[in-house]
């Protein structure tokens, strides 16, 4: 997976910075969203939501992955 | 197939952004990665976001009135000249089969007796009035469906809060939704209800409006009905400037 974004020259802290700015944008948006009514603006919120959770959880397992590989490199 | 300008936006930034994607391989460019990633991603939302189908409540509502209609007719037919009540179908309990009901009904007297008697007479084998499925009952399954809770567990309290997140946030039914309980009468306010222009067209229906009530009126009480396991009576039901206000009684 990494090696696929590196070719592109995309390392692990790049797609980080990609996947954090872009989660931060959807969870603001879906929340402030959430107040309008989608009668005549019409598109689904729910969607939304659940792009804007898929990001921000995508963040956090990179997050996650990061500070295993810290811990791995601090074994003896 | 025709396609919202949201979603047309969608697919031309999808497209730009998978050339995009191409072109920074190309150059060898880490800005224009980024922008690539950007735009495909945005692209794949809007189309992800704005894609379902929808319809106009003015279809919706030339669909609906002719079964109201026909509705109606068939109480003008029949005669019928006492108020309907919403009869509450207990799961599980033994009911007679010639009913034919496996939910809620709503019996219509021949004519105006007290409560007593149009419940007795409600579960007759050839009762003097008739008994017809609600035009709500469909409304009433779907929220129910919604929010996978059952109505017949609930009490009217905490049936209050529910049924203000479905009808405005879930299903967006109205704008906004109050629910007062006063002793046996239940008042429910809708702001710019969904079928307004449905429920504009059923004031002129003599038999429909106010005690069987639009397709709306009768979804609320089809669910007071599940909640309280009790018969129900739409006593009123007004319409002002895009708010209806209706009054229920629990019998």
């Amino acid at each position: 997976m990494l090696e696929y974004f590196q070719q592109f020259l995309m390392n692990f802290w790049n797609v980080m910075l990609w996947f954090a700015v872009n989660a931060v944008i959807l969870l603001i948006a879906s929340e402030l969203l959430k107040s309008i009514s989608t009668r005549r603006f019409k598109f689904n919120k729910k969607r939304l939501d659940r792009v804007a959770v898929v990001m921000g959880l995508g963040f956090m397992v990179m997050v996650a992955w990061y500070g295993y590989q810290i811990w791995m490199s601090l074994q003896p | 197939m025709k396609f919202s300008t949201p979603k047309i936006i969608g697919f031309v930034l999808f497209s730009i952004g998978i050339l995009s994607i191409f072109l920074s391989d190309y150059y060898q460019s880490l800005p224009l990665t980024f922008i690539a990633l950007t735009i495909t991603f945005w692209g794949f939302i809007l189309i992800f976001i704005f894609s379902g189908k929808h319809i106009s409540t003015e279809v919706i509502d030339c669909i609906k009135a002719s079964n109201i209609l026909t509705l109606n007719q068939k109480i003008a037919d029949s005669k019928v000249q006492g108020k309907a009540i919403y009869i509450p179908f207990l799961k599980g309990s033994y009911m007679p089969f010639h009913i034919g009901a496996e939910n809620e009904f709503i019996y219509v007297p021949r004519r105006d007796e007290t409560d007593e008697i149009v419940i007795e007479q409600a579960f007759m084998r050839d009762p003097p009035g008739i008994r017809i499925m609600p035009p709500g009952l469909g409304l009433a399954d779907l929220m129910e469906r919604k929010c996978k809770l059952n109505f017949r567990e609930m009490d009217l309290d905490s049936l209050k809060e529910v049924l203000h997140s479905i009808m405005t946030d879930d299903l967006e039914l109205a704008i906004n939704i109050e629910v007062s309980l006063e002793g046996n009468l239940v008042h429910v306010k809708m702001e710019d209800p969904i079928d307004a222009g449905l429920c504009k067209e059923c004031r002129d229906m003599q038999k429909i409006c106010p005690h069987v009530g639009c397709p709306l009126c009768s979804a609320i009480a089809c669910i007071l009905t599940r909640a309280a396991n009790k018969p129900v009576t739409i006593e009123r039901c007004e319409a002002k400037a895009g708010r209806i206000e209706i009054l229920y009684r629990l019998v």
